[in-house]
């Protein structure tokens, strides 16, 4: 008698385990170790960065040589997986012409160069830290390379009034997942360092969704009819800087570029 | 010895503010000097956010002081053409005009013509353009920003910072100055675009006073309009960082004094103009120096739905004999447009104030054609 | 009216000595104040961009060829918080300019107002796709 109550007691927590099991869900990472803000938001603060070649170029790319000789190894440019889902940017043939015209000339052409704002999308895989700062309403991410910053308005959205380098944005919530439209572009911003540009009829869809506590999934549309066949996606994680006392520094680099940019108008040292 | 630039009752009404009340109503506190004559209503407790921490959130635009002088008794005796009666009639140690004197400055205000007002009001886009628009100001009733030291003006610089002063540039010249310009060496920071700097960026500009007020649960961000500054506040942070690391907007970290947000910025890199003349009452030049010692201190209490009354104190050993301290009413404008502010991009003065700088001197002019761009 | 405070006469002399006081850099050391300009021509293009907007206007030369000015204006964050856009001031619009010119002779220009040719004010829909109000109607 005890030995069949021993099987019934067993099958019956076997069965509840797997009815467990069948319950969490199978995705990648767990939403309920999301962390919240009061009233259930994910909470997206916090200092990240992307890991990815992006910067670089958005697409598929071999290692090669860097642009400046003297810069050697540390200017050279590693090999990375593109983050363009379907793997090529759908450039307009004579777009297409432009951004290779832009790579070829890019130490000159390339705003990054001269310290110029980065534009979006372009600000979120930069090799440097980000910080989100969400609060109950408007979420602020402020950006290492030249202390860029934007703040997505969520409570009262707002029109582009001003074409501007960065965009305006205006974000919401889709269940778990922040949706930033950003539109109101100049269209001097570049893409990458690889000569990928937009015009100012760039339109932008962030997505921001938590993985897990530390991983943010990091989306983006991209659409121009000008330059651009179809509007065309990319995606990478962004990762949670875990140092203690982590913080966004100042990458203030007018300064570091100016012997450059003001090199034909500043005094010759006189022989 | 800690110089008192805050009578009793001052103390008494912000710390009032200050300490977190529970569960009791709480008497209305009328105006008077201490809150800058601006009362709190009856019952009237500090908003919070959802996690717990005071409510600053908004846009605080700086230009609700904008043409409230820096210093006290400003002399106009470095200027030719001073008035020496105008001066001895100002009392150095009164910080608020009487009711009837402020009525007759706030009328004096309005009547005065505000082209830029009238152009914007009849939609007279020709003038706005080319004469430039400026953020409308208010008149306030403190005869100065600075508090302290009691006199109402700036310390005197050590030694060591007239020898810095000496050093600096910029494209606003000293009395009797005749500027020439070079290099990008000869203009300061702000004209070069890199930054405004400490503490005078939490000081009303001509234009783009916007600064907004972002928090999350153990962060507050201050956000600078001009030029696009976000400054990152931790809260109960004190994970040591070396001095090694500076930064022209240094490191702060802040945390909660009741409901004063009390913020400490320190590891600053030198080169900004402590002082500018945007700010009226300001020494000439923007020839301020500042040194990697400064600490500055600031605090933000809430007193009112609309109105919070800021404090910024600033201490550098080398530079300063003497801390000085300002304090003064922001009002949140909550249709305040914070717009992007990009600067170097389109940052035309170093070429053209060194074009024009050698023409002067070598007196042979341009071929007429229109400057390269970039 | 009884003594004058300090604090007035400079409240008073700040607000007027304002005018010339618009940029972060001071107005006069870069123009020729002495010798005022007025020029004609039409919008070519607006920038909307910090630090200084630029207006270029194509001037016809008396030799029937055309020189290109760039006339330096206000913050853009300003003008538009004021209700001014790029298009308040329209490609292909017929100006007169009155300023004064860079002091190194270069076709850069600040001044104190752009108008219609017969003087009269731009104002916001005056001009572009909204349709001219009557008066101002060449």
């Amino acid at each position: 008698m005890r030995k069949s109550t021993g099987i019934l007691i067993a099958t019956i927590a076997f069965l509840f385990t797997l009815q467990a099991i069948a319950q969490t869900p199978a995705r990648q990472g767990n939403p309920s170790a999301i962390p919240r803000m009061p009233g259930g938001k994910p909470n997206l603060n916090g200092l990240w960065q992307a890991m990815t070649t992006a910067y670089w170029d958005l697409e598929n790319h071999s290692a090669q040589a860097g642009a400046v000789l003297e810069l050697g190894a540390i200017g050279a440019i590693p090999a990375g997986t593109g983050v363009v889902e379907g793997g090529a940017i759908p450039y307009k043939p004579e777009a297409l012409a432009k951004k290779k015209e832009n790579f070829a000339n890019r130490l000159k052409l390339d705003p990054e160069v001269k310290c110029y704002l980065p534009g979006v999308p372009r600000a979120t895989y930069m090799p440097y830290p980000l910080q989100i700062v969400q609060s109950q309403n408007d979420v602020l991410i402020a950006y290492t390379y030249d202390s860029a910053a934007r703040t997505v308005l969520v409570a009262k959205h707002r029109e582009a009034e001003l074409d501007t380098w960065m965009g305006t944005s205006n974000g919401k919530w889709e269940g778990d997942t922040f949706v930033v439209d950003v539109t109101g572009f100049n269209g001097r911003a570049w893409l990458d360092r690889a000569g990928n540009f937009a015009t100012d009829s760039l339109h932008v869809v962030e997505r921001y969704s938590m993985l897990d506590a530390n991983t943010l999934n990091y989306e983006a549309t991209i659409e121009d009819p000008a330059v651009f066949t179809r509007p065309w996606k990319i995606s990478f994680p962004l990762y949670r800087h875990r140092e203690k006392g982590a913080r966004l520094f100042e990458l203030k680099c007018v300064e570091f570029v100016e012997d450059l940019v003001y090199r034909d108008v500043d005094k010759k040292p006189t022989h | 010895m800690q110089a008192t630039y805050c009578t009793a009752i001052c103390v008494i009404s912000l710390a009032a503010l200050a300490s977190p009340v529970k569960g009791q109503s709480r008497q209305a506190i009328p105006p008077s000097e201490s809150n800058f004559f601006i009362g709190t209503p009856a019952g009237w407790l500090t908003p919070k956010t959802p996690w717990g921490d005071p409510d600053l959130q908004g846009i605080w635009p700086l230009n609700n002081v904008g043409i409230t002088p820096l210093q006290r008794c400003f002399s106009r005796q470095r200027y030719p053409g001073a008035a020496p009666d105008k001066i001895a009639a100002c009392d150095p140690h009164r910080e608020f005009m009487s009711e009837e004197e402020f009525k007759t400055i706030k009328e004096n205000a309005s009547k005065m013509p505000d082209r830029f007002a009238d152009a914007a009001r009849e939609g007279e886009a020709g003038r706005a353009f080319v004469t430039g628009i400026v953020d409308a100001m208010t008149p306030q009733r403190q005869t100065s920003l600075i508090f302290d030291p009691p006199d109402g003006k700036l310390p005197d610089m050590t030694p060591e910072g007239k020898r810095l002063a000496a050093e600096m540039k910029s494209t606003w010249p000293l009395p009797g100055e005749n500027l020439i310009f070079d290099s990008h060496h000869d203009f300061d920071l702000w004209d070069r675009c890199i930054t405004r700097g400490m503490p005078v960026s939490m000081f009303p500009f001509r234009y783009n006073n916007g600064i907004q007020i972002v928090q999350s649960p153990g962060q507050v961000v201050i956000f600078l309009e001009m030029i696009h500054d976000a400054r990152i506040v931790p809260l109960n942070d004190n994970t040591p960082i070396s001095p090694e690391i500076k930064q022209y907007m240094g490191i702060s970290r802040g945390h909660w004094e009741g409901n004063t947000l009390v913020v400490e910025t320190t590891n600053f890199k030198p080169g900004a103009s402590e002082t500018n003349t945007a700010v009226i009452a300001s020494p000439a030049g923007n020839r301020f120096p500042t040194s990697d010692q400064m600490k500055i201190t600031e605090k933000f209490t809430r007193i009112n739905d609309q109105f919070l009354i800021y404090e910024i104190k600033t201490e550098d050993l080398v530079v300063l004999t003497h801390s000085w301290t300002a304090r003064f009413p922001l009002k949140l404008e909550p249709d305040y447009k914070l717009l992007e502010y990009s600067c170097q991009e389109d940052n035309r003065v170093v070429p053209d104030w060194i074009s024009v700088s050698r023409a002067e001197r070598s007196g042979k002019t341009g071929a007429g054609s229109v400057a390269p761009r970039r | 009216m009884g003594r004058i405070n300090g604090l007035a006469a400079a409240a008073a002399g700040i607000l007027i000595s304002m005018a010339p006081l618009l940029a972060h850099h001071a107005f006069t050391a870069e123009f020729d104040t002495k010798k005022p300009i007025k020029l004609r021509g039409t919008v070519a293009k607006v920038e909307m961009v910090n630090p200084h907007c630029w207006i270029y206007i194509d001037v016809k030369n008396d030799d029937g060829s055309t020189t290109q000015w760039m006339l330096e204006a206000g913050s853009p964050n300003v003008l538009v918080r004021r209700g001014f856009t790029k298009t308040s001031l329209p490609k292909g619009t017929e100006v007169i300019f009155e300023g004064f010119q860079a002091k190194d002779g270069m076709n850069r220009a600040n001044g104190r107002d752009i108008t219609f040719p017969d003087g009269k004010k731009l104002f916001i829909g005056s001009t572009g796709t909204e349709g001219p109000p009557e008066e101002t109607k060449k």
